[in-house]
């Protein structure tokens, strides 16, 4: 047998049983193939990064109405745009508007007789010429940042604010949940976890009744999981206790945060509820497999 | 292979349920392919979904519709991967497809720190290949299909695949056996 028919037992071992000299033969290539052990590490250390995790199920849908959003409904025959190129559009409408209007303030100004003081506030200097590149500025109106809408908050969160830093983005004042949550959400996806954990922690003291509440939850507790597992169950439990739809991805985090802390009773009431109330969930094929039989 | 057909004709309701069912895939190798805790998984697995969508009409049953999607999602977040490293190397981002291999706290065993880097090494790689080899490497080793599914995947000969997996393979060995974290396992048996 080769080394690459040995690779290829590797991966249908991964799915389906092998039979019994498949399993010999296996077991022989992993202890003398060099190639077989390193792509059996490579897949073992991709199966941990690619595992379902809690939130996955609200991520996927995420994923699906944003993706149809930007298909815009049409029917697959039908390419929509690149998004870059939307952008770059945007980008090149944008400019055009500044210049056009810049051109027509400029005109505007060389035609205006120099005594006139229809509505300037402040007196120019004698002798003293208007700039006429300074002054566009407030004649080109600078859009402030809209709050994200409530309804959408969750699907708009990543997407609403994304040319913004972290500074920024908690130094502008919150006005409401959905626009926390999406700050939040913005800055745990740059990787800065600490500070979204701070907008979630704020977002729960601030509006405790709001829709948000349950999502940060959810991403306080994957959050606080590995560092503080008790907060973090408390979090899920509070999710949990909440019942709708959520509460499939917060039993899925009970049960991870109860097995790391050796709680197994807890775990396996999990995992048994979760199989029980939500069959159908993506984390119920992997809960069967750790439920015990 | 019905409810592809009807997407593709332009039924909104078959092509929402085929995003779904074939979404979980596509999460799972956007996640494969560029870390699972890059923080640009999401929009990346959301690029893989249009690019599926708008790859549709092209899907001939050949192949499984999750195997399409497996491949059109693959490279897209390849692409991603390509991206990034360029922007990296022209602008001096800061890479974020290495925040994977950030240590936890504390020292990782030897175990864990082979494991990451020979799942970084198997990423690296794939980035450096030529894209046929690429294809087959990524989806045999870090997918985990079989020689004959990349064949159907790739609608490609059986033999022509598993000569792109082995010059891929060696490639893959020489370059662990680089790498300091990986010498030892590829050593001890050669």
């Amino acid at each position: 047998m080769s080394q690459l028919d040995a690779t290829d037992l590797l991966c249908r071992s991964r799915r389906e049983p092998l039979t019994a000299e498949e399993q010999r033969r296996l077991k022989e290539c992993l202890e003398w193939s060099p190639e077989v052990k390193l792509m059996n590490t490579i897949l073992i250390a991709l199966d941990e990064e690619s595992r379902i995790r809690p939130g996955d199920d609200l991520l996927l849908a995420r994923i699906n109405t944003r993706a149809l959003a930007e298909l815009g409904g049409r029917p697959a025959s039908v390419r929509a745009p690149v998004k870059r190129r939307t952008f770059s559009l945007l980008v090149a409408a944008a400019l055009l508007l500044v210049a056009g209007l810049a051109g027509a303030w400029l005109g505007n100004a060389r035609k205006r007789p120099p005594s006139t003081p229809t509505s300037e506030p402040a007196k120019p200097r004698p002798g003293a010429k208007p700039k006429p590149l300074a002054k566009p500025l407030p004649v080109a109106p600078i859009a402030p940042i809209a709050p994200s809408s409530p309804i959408e908050a969750i699907p708009v969160a990543s997407a609403s604010v994304p040319s913004r830093t972290g500074h920024e983005a908690r130094a502008a004042a919150p006005a409401s949940a959905s626009e926390l949550f999406a700050r939040a959400n913005l800055l745990r996806r740059r990787g800065q976890a600490a500070e979204a954990a701070v907008l979630y922690e704020q977002l729960l003291e601030a509006y405790p009744n709001s829709r948000e509440v349950g999502p940060t939850r959810l991403a306080l507790g994957k959050y606080l999981q590995a560092k503080q597992p008790e907060r973090a169950l408390s979090q899920y439990r509070a999710v949990a206790g909440a019942g709708g739809a959520l509460r499939a991805e917060a039993l899925w985090g009970i049960a991870e945060v109860a097995i790391g802390l050796g709680e197994r009773s807890l775990a396996e009431q999990a995992l048994a509820d979760l199989m029980r109330e939500f069959p159908d969930s993506p984390y119920a094929e992997v809960a069967r497999t750790r439920a015990p039989q | 292979m019905p409810l592809a057909r009807a997407a593709i004709d332009g039924d909104v309701v078959a092509l929402r349920t085929l995003l779904t069912t074939v979404a979980p895939n596509i999460l799972r190798v956007v996640r494969r392919v560029i870390g699972g805790s890059h923080p640009d998984v999401e929009d990346v697995a959301q690029e893989c979904a249009v690019e599926f969508v708008s790859a549709l009409p092209r899907f001939r049953g050949e192949s499984s519709i999750r195997h399409f999607a497996a491949r059109v999602a693959l490279r897209s977040a390849m692409n991603a991967r390509r991206r990034q490293r360029a922007a990296k190397r022209n602008y001096g981002i800061a890479n974020e497809l290495e925040a994977d291999e950030t240590p936890g706290e504390g020292a990782a065993p030897d175990s864990l720190a082979a494991s990451r880097a020979s799942a970084q090494l198997a990423r690296n790689l794939c980035d450096a290949l030529p894209p046929a080899q690429a294809e087959a490497l990524a989806l045999h080793c870090v997918l985990g299909y079989t020689m004959s599914e990349v064949a159907s995947i790739c609608g490609a000969p059986l033999e022509t695949v598993r000569s792109r997996l082995r010059t891929a393979k060696a490639a893959l060995v020489a370059h662990a056996l680089a790498d300091p974290r990986l010498r030892d396992l590829v050593e001890e048996m050669a």
